[in-house]
Protein backbone atom coordinates (compact mmCIF):
# COMPACT_ATOMS: atom_id res chain seq x y z
CA UNK A 1 0.00 0.00 0.00
CA UNK A 2 1.32 3.39 -1.04
CA UNK A 3 -0.87 5.55 0.72
CA UNK A 4 1.03 7.87 3.49
CA UNK A 5 -0.34 6.63 7.17
CA UNK A 6 -2.28 9.34 8.78
CA UNK A 7 -1.63 9.64 12.75
CA UNK A 8 -4.75 8.69 14.37
CA UNK A 9 -7.14 12.01 15.73
CA UNK A 10 -7.54 12.17 19.11
CA UNK A 11 -10.96 11.81 19.62
CA UNK A 12 -10.48 8.16 19.39
CA UNK A 13 -11.11 5.68 22.32
CA UNK A 14 -8.31 3.51 23.28
CA UNK A 15 -8.83 -0.22 21.61
CA UNK A 16 -10.45 -2.27 24.05
CA UNK A 17 -10.82 -5.45 21.57
CA UNK A 18 -10.27 -8.86 21.83
CA UNK A 19 -7.72 -10.10 19.81
CA UNK A 20 -8.80 -12.88 17.04
CA UNK A 21 -6.40 -15.44 16.37
CA UNK A 22 -7.33 -18.06 13.36
CA UNK A 23 -4.98 -20.13 12.62
CA UNK A 24 -5.43 -23.04 10.08
CA UNK A 25 -8.83 -23.57 9.55
CA UNK A 26 -9.93 -25.44 7.00
CA UNK A 27 -13.76 -26.13 6.78
CA UNK A 28 -15.23 -28.99 5.17
CA UNK A 29 -19.39 -29.72 4.79
CA UNK A 30 -21.17 -32.65 4.56
CA UNK A 31 -24.04 -33.49 3.04
CA UNK A 32 -25.84 -36.74 2.53
CA UNK A 33 -25.29 -38.67 -0.33
CA UNK A 34 -22.49 -36.10 -1.68
CA UNK A 35 -18.97 -35.59 -1.53
CA UNK A 36 -18.08 -33.44 1.33
CA UNK A 37 -17.48 -29.93 -0.02
CA UNK A 38 -14.61 -27.44 1.04
CA UNK A 39 -15.70 -24.43 1.75
CA UNK A 40 -12.78 -22.71 3.41
CA UNK A 41 -9.41 -23.75 2.49
CA UNK A 42 -6.24 -23.46 5.23
CA UNK A 43 -6.60 -20.01 6.69
CA UNK A 44 -4.96 -18.10 9.05
CA UNK A 45 -5.61 -14.95 10.07
CA UNK A 46 -5.02 -12.54 13.38
CA UNK A 47 -7.51 -9.12 13.64
CA UNK A 48 -5.42 -7.00 16.62
CA UNK A 49 -7.69 -5.54 20.13
CA UNK A 50 -9.72 -2.72 18.53
CA UNK A 51 -9.34 -3.46 14.81
CA UNK A 52 -12.34 -3.22 12.51
CA UNK A 53 -11.61 -5.91 9.50
CA UNK A 54 -13.93 -6.28 6.90
CA UNK A 55 -14.44 -9.89 4.64
CA UNK A 56 -15.01 -8.81 1.08
CA UNK A 57 -15.50 -11.58 -1.78
CA UNK A 58 -18.20 -13.29 -3.79
CA UNK A 59 -21.23 -15.40 -2.34
CA UNK A 60 -19.34 -18.65 -1.34
CA UNK A 61 -16.25 -17.85 -0.68
CA UNK A 62 -16.63 -18.63 2.86
CA UNK A 63 -16.47 -15.48 4.63
CA UNK A 64 -19.34 -16.20 6.85
CA UNK A 65 -17.85 -19.53 7.64
CA UNK A 66 -15.00 -17.93 8.78
CA UNK A 67 -17.57 -15.27 10.55
CA UNK A 68 -19.22 -18.05 12.22
CA UNK A 69 -15.95 -20.09 13.17
CA UNK A 70 -15.23 -17.21 15.01
CA UNK A 71 -18.33 -16.96 16.67
CA UNK A 72 -18.36 -20.40 18.03
CA UNK A 73 -21.45 -21.46 15.62
CA UNK A 74 -19.35 -23.48 13.35
CA UNK A 75 -16.82 -25.73 15.07
CA UNK A 76 -14.04 -25.72 12.31
CA UNK A 77 -12.68 -29.26 10.88
CA UNK A 78 -9.42 -28.67 11.41
CA UNK A 79 -7.40 -25.61 12.48
CA UNK A 80 -8.01 -23.35 15.90
CA UNK A 81 -9.99 -20.13 16.35
CA UNK A 82 -9.21 -18.09 19.55
CA UNK A 83 -10.48 -15.37 21.18
CA UNK A 84 -7.89 -13.96 23.45
CA UNK A 85 -6.37 -17.35 23.53
CA UNK A 86 -9.64 -18.54 24.44
CA UNK A 87 -11.27 -20.76 22.24
CA UNK A 88 -14.34 -19.55 20.86
CA UNK A 89 -17.56 -20.87 21.61
CA UNK A 90 -20.95 -19.71 21.05
CA UNK A 91 -22.99 -17.51 23.50
CA UNK A 92 -19.84 -15.70 25.01
CA UNK A 93 -21.31 -12.49 26.23
CA UNK A 94 -18.13 -10.71 25.28
CA UNK A 95 -19.17 -11.29 22.00
CA UNK A 96 -21.76 -9.51 19.54
CA UNK A 97 -23.07 -10.38 16.45
CA UNK A 98 -25.41 -9.18 14.07
CA UNK A 99 -26.74 -9.94 11.11
CA UNK A 100 -28.70 -8.80 8.13
CA UNK A 101 -32.47 -9.48 9.25
CA UNK A 102 -32.56 -8.27 12.44
CA UNK A 103 -33.85 -11.34 14.68
CA UNK A 104 -36.33 -9.21 16.70
CA UNK A 105 -38.70 -10.76 19.01
CA UNK A 106 -42.46 -9.10 17.93
CA UNK A 107 -44.15 -9.55 20.79
CA UNK A 108 -41.36 -7.30 22.48
CA UNK A 109 -41.17 -3.63 21.93
CA UNK A 110 -37.72 -1.68 21.03
CA UNK A 111 -36.87 -1.62 24.62
CA UNK A 112 -37.73 -5.25 25.96
CA UNK A 113 -35.83 -6.56 22.89
CA UNK A 114 -32.74 -4.13 23.52
CA UNK A 115 -33.07 -5.56 27.11
CA UNK A 116 -32.71 -9.03 26.05
CA UNK A 117 -29.09 -9.98 26.24
CA UNK A 118 -29.03 -8.11 29.83
CA UNK A 119 -32.35 -9.77 31.32
CA UNK A 120 -30.77 -13.57 29.94
CA UNK A 121 -27.63 -12.28 32.24
CA UNK A 122 -29.38 -11.60 35.19
CA UNK A 123 -28.58 -8.09 35.00
CA UNK A 124 -31.41 -6.01 37.26
CA UNK A 125 -34.40 -4.63 35.36
CA UNK A 126 -34.10 -1.27 36.42
CA UNK A 127 -30.47 -1.27 35.05
CA UNK A 128 -31.29 -2.78 31.74
CA UNK A 129 -33.93 -0.94 31.14
CA UNK A 130 -31.70 2.48 31.96
CA UNK A 131 -28.82 1.22 29.58
CA UNK A 132 -31.20 0.22 26.45
CA UNK A 133 -33.30 2.93 26.76
CA UNK A 134 -29.69 5.19 26.56
CA UNK A 135 -28.46 2.85 23.82
CA UNK A 136 -31.68 3.59 21.97
CA UNK A 137 -31.66 7.26 22.41
CA UNK A 138 -27.62 6.94 20.73
CA UNK A 139 -28.90 5.66 17.49
CA UNK A 140 -31.82 7.88 17.57
CA UNK A 141 -34.55 5.64 18.78
CA UNK A 142 -35.49 7.60 21.86
CA UNK A 143 -38.99 8.46 21.09
CA UNK A 144 -40.01 5.07 20.14
CA UNK A 145 -38.72 2.69 22.95
CA UNK A 146 -42.28 1.36 23.34
CA UNK A 147 -43.22 0.78 19.77
CA UNK A 148 -42.81 -2.86 18.24
CA UNK A 149 -41.10 -4.39 15.70
CA UNK A 150 -44.01 -4.46 13.17
CA UNK A 151 -44.57 -0.73 13.72
CA UNK A 152 -41.03 0.09 12.76
CA UNK A 153 -39.50 0.79 9.66
CA UNK A 154 -36.56 -1.49 8.40
CA UNK A 155 -34.22 0.66 9.37
CA UNK A 156 -35.60 1.35 12.66
CA UNK A 157 -35.58 -2.71 12.91
CA UNK A 158 -32.04 -2.46 12.24
CA UNK A 159 -31.09 0.14 14.45
CA UNK A 160 -32.73 -1.55 17.32
CA UNK A 161 -30.91 -5.07 16.59
CA UNK A 162 -27.54 -2.58 16.40
CA UNK A 163 -28.54 -1.30 19.88
CA UNK A 164 -29.46 -5.04 21.13
CA UNK A 165 -25.44 -6.08 19.82
CA UNK A 166 -23.94 -2.96 21.29
CA UNK A 167 -26.04 -2.74 24.62
CA UNK A 168 -23.88 -5.06 26.75
CA UNK A 169 -20.40 -3.74 25.31
CA UNK A 170 -18.90 -6.34 23.36
CA UNK A 171 -15.09 -6.98 23.12
CA UNK A 172 -15.71 -8.46 19.65
CA UNK A 173 -18.23 -7.23 17.39
CA UNK A 174 -18.95 -10.21 14.59
CA UNK A 175 -21.72 -8.94 11.59
CA UNK A 176 -22.68 -10.27 8.55
CA UNK A 177 -23.97 -8.02 6.11
CA UNK A 178 -25.71 -5.80 8.58
CA UNK A 179 -26.75 -3.21 6.16
CA UNK A 180 -27.35 -5.36 3.09
CA UNK A 181 -31.05 -5.32 3.09
CA UNK A 182 -31.41 -1.18 3.76
CA UNK A 183 -32.04 1.25 1.09
CA UNK A 184 -28.93 2.94 0.21
CA UNK A 185 -29.79 6.43 2.01
CA UNK A 186 -30.43 4.18 5.37
CA UNK A 187 -27.65 2.33 4.78
CA UNK A 188 -25.28 5.52 4.97
CA UNK A 189 -26.69 6.45 7.95
CA UNK A 190 -26.23 3.54 9.78
CA UNK A 191 -22.75 3.10 8.66
CA UNK A 192 -22.17 6.81 10.29
CA UNK A 193 -24.29 5.74 13.26
CA UNK A 194 -21.77 2.18 13.57
CA UNK A 195 -19.09 3.83 12.78
CA UNK A 196 -19.56 6.56 15.42
CA UNK A 197 -20.11 4.39 18.10
CA UNK A 198 -16.77 2.05 17.09
CA UNK A 199 -14.64 5.20 17.31
CA UNK A 200 -15.90 5.22 20.63
CA UNK A 201 -15.59 2.04 22.26
CA UNK A 202 -13.02 0.17 19.82
CA UNK A 203 -13.54 -3.32 19.77
CA UNK A 204 -12.50 -5.44 17.36
CA UNK A 205 -14.69 -5.80 14.47
CA UNK A 206 -15.25 -8.76 12.15
CA UNK A 207 -17.47 -7.38 9.44
CA UNK A 208 -18.59 -8.51 6.41
CA UNK A 209 -19.92 -7.34 3.70
CA UNK A 210 -20.49 -7.71 -0.60
CA UNK A 211 -20.15 -4.08 -0.65
CA UNK A 212 -16.59 -2.94 -1.76
CA UNK A 213 -16.94 0.83 -0.47
CA UNK A 214 -18.80 0.20 2.67
CA UNK A 215 -16.17 -2.10 3.32
CA UNK A 216 -13.80 0.85 2.43
CA UNK A 217 -15.36 3.86 4.55
CA UNK A 218 -15.87 1.48 7.67
CA UNK A 219 -12.69 -0.75 8.08
CA UNK A 220 -9.07 -0.58 8.89
CA UNK A 221 -8.07 -3.95 7.07
CA UNK A 222 -10.02 -5.35 4.37
CA UNK A 223 -9.69 -9.18 3.70
CA UNK A 224 -10.44 -10.00 0.49
CA UNK A 225 -11.65 -14.03 -0.20
CA UNK A 226 -11.47 -15.85 -3.38
CA UNK A 227 -14.07 -18.55 -4.22
CA UNK A 228 -13.85 -22.26 -4.45
CA UNK A 229 -12.74 -23.18 -2.15
CA UNK A 230 -12.74 -20.56 0.19
CA UNK A 231 -9.47 -18.93 0.74
CA UNK A 232 -7.87 -15.10 1.77
CA UNK A 233 -6.08 -13.54 -1.54
CA UNK A 234 -5.09 -10.19 -0.74
CA UNK A 235 -4.71 -7.95 3.08
CA UNK A 236 -5.09 -4.09 2.28
CA UNK A 237 -4.65 -1.57 5.50
CA UNK A 238 -7.15 1.33 5.04
CA UNK A 239 -4.81 4.22 5.92
CA UNK A 240 -8.01 6.64 6.03
CA UNK A 241 -8.14 9.16 8.72
CA UNK A 242 -10.03 8.64 11.53
CA UNK A 243 -12.75 9.53 12.75
CA UNK A 244 -14.74 8.71 9.16
CA UNK A 245 -17.55 10.53 8.25
CA UNK A 246 -19.18 8.41 5.71
CA UNK A 247 -20.55 11.14 3.69
CA UNK A 248 -17.32 13.09 3.09
CA UNK A 249 -15.69 10.32 2.13
CA UNK A 250 -17.58 9.49 -0.88
CA UNK A 251 -15.46 12.83 -2.45
CA UNK A 252 -12.21 11.76 -1.14
CA UNK A 253 -9.74 11.13 -3.57
CA UNK A 254 -7.53 8.14 -1.74
CA UNK A 255 -11.15 6.98 -1.15
CA UNK A 256 -10.95 6.20 -4.76
CA UNK A 257 -7.51 5.03 -5.36
CA UNK A 258 -8.30 2.34 -2.56
CA UNK A 259 -11.79 1.40 -4.07
CA UNK A 260 -9.47 1.05 -8.10
CA UNK A 261 -7.03 -0.97 -6.36
CA UNK A 262 -9.17 -3.49 -4.47
CA UNK A 263 -11.47 -3.69 -7.11
CA UNK A 264 -9.32 -4.59 -9.38
CA UNK A 265 -8.66 -7.65 -7.47
CA UNK A 266 -12.47 -8.42 -6.34
CA UNK A 267 -13.51 -7.73 -10.11
CA UNK A 268 -11.49 -11.32 -11.09
CA UNK A 269 -12.57 -13.59 -8.15
CA UNK A 270 -16.25 -12.07 -8.79
CA UNK A 271 -16.12 -12.97 -12.90
CA UNK A 272 -14.48 -16.50 -11.67
CA UNK A 273 -17.12 -17.14 -8.67
CA UNK B 1 -15.96 1.13 -12.39
CA UNK B 2 -17.86 4.05 -11.09
CA UNK B 3 -18.61 5.93 -7.60
CA UNK B 4 -20.30 8.90 -8.18
CA UNK B 5 -18.29 11.85 -6.31
CA UNK B 6 -21.43 13.45 -4.55
CA UNK B 7 -20.66 17.33 -4.41
CA UNK B 8 -23.67 18.80 -2.81
CA UNK B 9 -25.53 20.11 -6.23
CA UNK B 10 -25.97 23.64 -6.46
CA UNK B 11 -29.91 24.66 -7.29
CA UNK B 12 -29.54 26.21 -10.75
CA UNK B 13 -32.21 28.85 -10.13
CA UNK B 14 -33.91 29.71 -7.08
CA UNK B 15 -37.17 27.52 -7.16
CA UNK B 16 -40.71 29.62 -6.75
CA UNK B 17 -42.29 29.50 -3.35
CA UNK B 18 -44.20 26.15 -3.80
CA UNK B 19 -47.93 26.70 -2.59
CA UNK B 20 -48.64 25.71 1.23
CA UNK B 21 -50.47 22.59 1.53
CA UNK B 22 -54.38 23.46 2.12
CA UNK B 23 -55.38 22.49 5.76
CA UNK B 24 -56.11 19.04 6.92
CA UNK B 25 -59.44 19.70 7.26
CA UNK B 26 -60.93 17.97 3.92
CA UNK B 27 -59.21 14.55 5.10
CA UNK B 28 -61.44 12.04 4.46
CA UNK B 29 -59.26 8.81 5.55
CA UNK B 30 -60.39 8.99 9.72
CA UNK B 31 -63.81 9.79 8.79
CA UNK B 32 -64.39 6.61 6.44
CA UNK B 33 -63.51 4.36 8.91
CA UNK B 34 -65.86 6.30 11.57
CA UNK B 35 -68.85 5.48 8.84
CA UNK B 36 -68.19 2.54 9.46
CA UNK B 37 -68.34 2.09 12.77
CA UNK B 38 -72.36 2.84 12.37
CA UNK B 39 -73.14 2.02 9.00
CA UNK B 40 -71.95 -1.91 9.60
CA UNK B 41 -73.83 -3.21 13.03
CA UNK B 42 -76.89 -1.13 10.94
CA UNK B 43 -76.34 -3.33 8.21
CA UNK B 44 -76.53 -6.26 10.51
CA UNK B 45 -79.81 -5.18 11.86
CA UNK B 46 -81.41 -4.57 8.57
CA UNK B 47 -80.35 -7.99 6.99
CA UNK B 48 -81.32 -9.98 10.22
CA UNK B 49 -84.75 -8.42 10.52
CA UNK B 50 -85.10 -8.86 6.71
CA UNK B 51 -84.64 -12.55 6.86
CA UNK B 52 -87.17 -12.53 9.74
CA UNK B 53 -89.81 -10.81 8.39
CA UNK B 54 -89.43 -12.68 5.28
CA UNK B 55 -89.54 -16.19 7.23
CA UNK B 56 -92.35 -14.94 9.16
CA UNK B 57 -94.41 -13.70 6.55
CA UNK B 58 -93.70 -17.27 4.93
CA UNK B 59 -95.38 -18.98 8.14
CA UNK B 60 -98.09 -16.90 8.16
CA UNK B 61 -99.32 -17.02 4.69
CA UNK B 62 -98.86 -20.63 4.68
CA UNK B 63 -95.69 -20.69 1.79
CA UNK B 64 -94.09 -23.06 4.68
CA UNK B 65 -95.66 -25.34 6.95
CA UNK B 66 -94.71 -23.67 10.54
CA UNK B 67 -95.00 -27.64 12.12
CA UNK B 68 -91.80 -28.01 10.31
CA UNK B 69 -90.27 -24.57 9.96
CA UNK B 70 -91.63 -22.67 12.75
CA UNK B 71 -92.25 -19.49 13.24
CA UNK B 72 -90.15 -16.23 14.19
CA UNK B 73 -92.44 -14.76 16.74
CA UNK B 74 -93.42 -17.45 18.23
CA UNK B 75 -89.80 -18.97 18.36
CA UNK B 76 -89.09 -15.34 20.45
CA UNK B 77 -92.31 -16.06 22.76
CA UNK B 78 -91.32 -19.53 23.45
CA UNK B 79 -87.86 -18.22 24.36
CA UNK B 80 -89.13 -16.01 26.81
CA UNK B 81 -91.45 -18.60 28.39
CA UNK B 82 -88.24 -21.27 29.07
CA UNK B 83 -85.52 -18.87 29.15
CA UNK B 84 -85.77 -18.63 33.38
CA UNK B 85 -87.00 -22.10 33.41
CA UNK B 86 -85.72 -25.57 33.13
CA UNK B 87 -84.19 -25.43 29.07
CA UNK B 88 -81.45 -22.61 31.02
CA UNK B 89 -81.10 -24.08 34.61
CA UNK B 90 -80.75 -27.08 34.09
CA UNK B 91 -80.30 -27.96 30.34
CA UNK B 92 -78.27 -25.37 29.11
CA UNK B 93 -75.80 -25.41 32.47
CA UNK B 94 -75.36 -29.29 31.93
CA UNK B 95 -74.26 -28.89 28.59
CA UNK B 96 -72.23 -26.03 28.85
CA UNK B 97 -70.58 -27.59 32.21
CA UNK B 98 -69.83 -30.57 30.27
CA UNK B 99 -68.47 -28.54 27.42
CA UNK B 100 -66.20 -26.00 29.93
CA UNK B 101 -65.29 -29.09 31.48
CA UNK B 102 -63.92 -31.79 28.87
CA UNK B 103 -62.28 -28.13 27.12
CA UNK B 104 -60.37 -26.87 30.39
CA UNK B 105 -59.00 -30.73 30.82
CA UNK B 106 -58.10 -31.05 26.66
CA UNK B 107 -56.55 -27.45 26.89
CA UNK B 108 -54.37 -28.00 29.86
CA UNK B 109 -53.31 -31.35 28.63
CA UNK B 110 -53.06 -30.65 24.84
CA UNK B 111 -50.90 -27.69 25.60
CA UNK B 112 -48.83 -29.55 27.78
CA UNK B 113 -48.41 -32.44 25.68
CA UNK B 114 -47.42 -30.13 22.42
CA UNK B 115 -44.87 -28.63 24.72
CA UNK B 116 -43.30 -31.56 25.79
CA UNK B 117 -43.44 -33.41 22.35
CA UNK B 118 -42.33 -30.68 20.59
CA UNK B 119 -38.92 -30.90 22.97
CA UNK B 120 -38.16 -34.40 21.68
CA UNK B 121 -38.54 -35.23 17.87
CA UNK B 122 -37.83 -38.35 18.33
CA UNK B 123 -40.89 -39.50 20.49
CA UNK B 124 -42.81 -36.96 18.45
CA UNK B 125 -41.91 -39.05 15.29
CA UNK B 126 -42.85 -42.16 17.15
CA UNK B 127 -46.62 -40.77 18.81
CA UNK B 128 -47.27 -38.60 15.36
CA UNK B 129 -48.74 -41.61 13.30
CA UNK B 130 -51.26 -42.92 16.68
CA UNK B 131 -52.41 -38.82 17.24
CA UNK B 132 -53.33 -39.02 12.91
CA UNK B 133 -54.98 -42.01 13.13
CA UNK B 134 -56.61 -41.12 16.30
CA UNK B 135 -57.48 -37.56 14.78
CA UNK B 136 -59.01 -38.86 11.57
CA UNK B 137 -61.65 -40.50 13.46
CA UNK B 138 -65.52 -39.15 13.59
CA UNK B 139 -65.27 -38.62 17.24
CA UNK B 140 -68.89 -38.87 17.23
CA UNK B 141 -68.51 -42.61 16.56
CA UNK B 142 -67.09 -42.94 20.02
CA UNK B 143 -70.11 -41.24 21.79
CA UNK B 144 -72.10 -44.82 22.06
CA UNK B 145 -68.96 -46.43 23.33
CA UNK B 146 -68.00 -43.41 25.82
CA UNK B 147 -72.35 -43.29 27.03
CA UNK B 148 -71.84 -46.67 27.76
CA UNK B 149 -68.60 -46.60 29.54
CA UNK B 150 -69.42 -42.81 31.70
CA UNK B 151 -73.16 -43.01 31.96
CA UNK B 152 -76.19 -41.03 30.30
CA UNK B 153 -74.67 -37.30 33.40
CA UNK B 154 -72.09 -35.09 32.63
CA UNK B 155 -68.69 -37.54 32.50
CA UNK B 156 -69.89 -38.63 29.03
CA UNK B 157 -70.21 -35.06 27.34
CA UNK B 158 -66.55 -34.20 28.89
CA UNK B 159 -65.03 -36.97 27.44
CA UNK B 160 -66.85 -36.70 23.94
CA UNK B 161 -65.82 -32.92 23.88
CA UNK B 162 -62.24 -33.92 25.54
CA UNK B 163 -61.75 -36.13 22.49
CA UNK B 164 -61.91 -33.62 19.99
CA UNK B 165 -60.89 -30.40 21.59
CA UNK B 166 -57.51 -31.96 22.62
CA UNK B 167 -56.39 -32.82 19.47
CA UNK B 168 -56.82 -29.29 17.73
CA UNK B 169 -55.62 -28.07 20.84
CA UNK B 170 -52.46 -29.84 20.64
CA UNK B 171 -52.23 -29.44 16.65
CA UNK B 172 -52.59 -25.86 17.03
CA UNK B 173 -49.94 -25.85 19.82
CA UNK B 174 -47.51 -27.79 18.09
CA UNK B 175 -47.59 -25.55 15.08
CA UNK B 176 -46.85 -22.89 17.47
CA UNK B 177 -43.95 -23.99 18.58
CA UNK B 178 -42.26 -25.32 15.77
CA UNK B 179 -42.96 -22.09 13.91
CA UNK B 180 -40.03 -20.44 15.69
CA UNK B 181 -38.23 -19.18 13.00
CA UNK B 182 -34.23 -21.11 12.75
CA UNK B 183 -32.84 -17.27 13.24
CA UNK B 184 -34.74 -17.03 16.21
CA UNK B 185 -33.13 -19.77 17.62
CA UNK B 186 -29.71 -19.13 16.24
CA UNK B 187 -30.61 -15.46 17.85
CA UNK B 188 -30.92 -17.55 21.50
CA UNK B 189 -27.09 -19.26 20.90
CA UNK B 190 -25.47 -16.20 19.95
CA UNK B 191 -26.56 -14.51 23.06
CA UNK B 192 -25.83 -17.46 25.18
CA UNK B 193 -29.52 -18.62 26.36
CA UNK B 194 -30.09 -21.59 28.28
CA UNK B 195 -31.85 -24.17 27.00
CA UNK B 196 -34.90 -23.12 29.62
CA UNK B 197 -34.10 -19.56 28.58
CA UNK B 198 -34.50 -20.18 24.90
CA UNK B 199 -37.87 -21.86 25.70
CA UNK B 200 -39.51 -19.35 27.82
CA UNK B 201 -38.13 -16.20 26.29
CA UNK B 202 -37.70 -17.02 22.00
CA UNK B 203 -40.06 -19.75 21.49
CA UNK B 204 -42.77 -20.31 24.15
CA UNK B 205 -44.49 -16.52 23.43
CA UNK B 206 -44.37 -17.17 19.41
CA UNK B 207 -46.85 -20.04 20.11
CA UNK B 208 -49.09 -17.64 22.24
CA UNK B 209 -51.35 -17.03 19.24
CA UNK B 210 -51.02 -20.84 17.57
CA UNK B 211 -52.15 -21.98 21.53
CA UNK B 212 -55.26 -19.31 21.27
CA UNK B 213 -56.40 -20.56 18.30
CA UNK B 214 -56.53 -23.98 19.41
CA UNK B 215 -58.22 -22.54 22.47
CA UNK B 216 -60.91 -21.14 20.32
CA UNK B 217 -61.23 -23.80 18.07
CA UNK B 218 -61.35 -26.24 20.42
CA UNK B 219 -63.96 -25.04 22.25
CA UNK B 220 -66.04 -24.84 19.00
CA UNK B 221 -65.28 -28.31 17.93
CA UNK B 222 -65.87 -29.60 21.92
CA UNK B 223 -69.31 -28.35 22.03
CA UNK B 224 -69.90 -29.93 18.83
CA UNK B 225 -68.76 -33.55 19.70
CA UNK B 226 -70.93 -33.12 23.33
CA UNK B 227 -74.26 -32.29 21.38
CA UNK B 228 -73.78 -34.78 19.23
CA UNK B 229 -73.40 -36.80 22.07
CA UNK B 230 -76.53 -35.73 23.93
CA UNK B 231 -78.56 -36.05 20.95
CA UNK B 232 -78.65 -40.26 21.49
CA UNK B 233 -78.74 -39.97 24.75
CA UNK B 234 -78.92 -38.20 27.71
CA UNK B 235 -80.65 -37.37 30.96
CA UNK B 236 -79.98 -33.52 30.73
CA UNK B 237 -78.90 -31.14 28.10
CA UNK B 238 -79.59 -29.00 24.99
CA UNK B 239 -78.92 -31.75 22.42
CA UNK B 240 -80.89 -34.01 24.48
CA UNK B 241 -83.90 -31.57 24.33
CA UNK B 242 -83.36 -30.91 20.42
CA UNK B 243 -84.20 -34.37 20.13
CA UNK B 244 -86.86 -34.38 21.97
CA UNK B 245 -88.38 -31.05 20.62
CA UNK B 246 -87.89 -32.47 16.85
CA UNK B 247 -89.57 -35.81 17.91
CA UNK B 248 -92.55 -34.17 18.98
CA UNK B 249 -92.78 -31.36 16.15
CA UNK B 250 -92.33 -28.29 18.88
CA UNK B 251 -89.96 -26.18 16.29
CA UNK B 252 -90.74 -23.16 17.75
CA UNK B 253 -88.98 -24.32 20.99
CA UNK B 254 -86.75 -26.33 19.25
CA UNK B 255 -85.47 -22.81 17.39
CA UNK B 256 -85.20 -21.32 20.80
CA UNK B 257 -82.97 -23.93 21.89
CA UNK B 258 -80.56 -24.02 19.21
CA UNK B 259 -80.94 -19.98 19.73
CA UNK B 260 -79.45 -20.44 23.45
CA UNK B 261 -76.62 -22.93 22.55
CA UNK B 262 -75.81 -20.10 19.54
CA UNK B 263 -75.24 -17.08 21.79
CA UNK B 264 -73.89 -19.14 24.59
CA UNK B 265 -70.94 -20.45 22.25
CA UNK B 266 -70.49 -16.77 21.01
CA UNK B 267 -70.45 -15.54 24.22
CA UNK B 268 -67.39 -17.89 25.40
CA UNK B 269 -65.75 -17.45 22.17
CA UNK B 270 -65.93 -13.15 22.44
CA UNK B 271 -64.29 -13.96 26.24
CA UNK B 272 -61.37 -16.18 24.71
CA UNK B 273 -61.38 -13.27 21.96
CA UNK B 274 -60.95 -10.22 24.12
CA UNK B 275 -58.14 -12.86 26.35
CA UNK B 276 -56.41 -13.36 23.47
CA UNK B 277 -56.52 -9.20 22.49
CA UNK B 278 -55.06 -8.18 25.61
CA UNK B 279 -52.31 -10.92 26.06
CA UNK B 280 -50.90 -10.13 22.33
CA UNK B 281 -51.27 -6.68 21.56
CA UNK B 282 -48.26 -6.77 19.73
CA UNK B 283 -49.71 -9.14 17.18
CA UNK B 284 -52.69 -6.06 17.05
CA UNK B 285 -49.98 -3.51 16.34
CA UNK B 286 -49.08 -5.37 13.31
CA UNK B 287 -52.83 -5.71 12.25
CA UNK B 288 -53.48 -2.02 12.23
CA UNK B 289 -50.33 -0.95 10.24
Amino acid sequence: MSSPSMSAPERLGPPRGARIEVSDVYQYFASPGKEPVLAVDTTSLVIEPGEFVCFVGPSGCGKTTVLNQIAGLVKPTGGTVTLDGKTAKEGRPDVGYLLARDGLLPWRTALGNVMLPMELRGTPRAEAEHRAAGMLETVGLGKFLHSYPSQLSHGMRQRTALSRTLVVEPTTILMDEPFSALDAETRLRLQGVFLKLWEHHRSSVCFVTHDLSEAIVMADRILVFGARPGKIIADYRINLERPRNVLELQENDQYHHYFQEIWSVLRKELAAA
Amino acid sequence: MSTPTATPAEPMSTPRPAPSAPPPGELKTKRKHAHFRWSVPLGWLVFGLLLIGIWEICATTGVVNPVYFGQPSLIVQSLFQNLFGELLYVHTVATFTGVILGWLLASALGIAAALALSASPYLLKVIEPYFTMANSLPRVALAPLFLLWFGLGVEAKVALAFSLAFFVVFSNTLAGVQSAESERRLLARVLGASKIQTFRKFVLPGAVPGIFTGLELGFIFGMLAAVAGEMLAGRAGLGVQLQFYANSFRMNDYFATLIILVTGTMLFSWLLRTIRRRLLRWQEAAETE
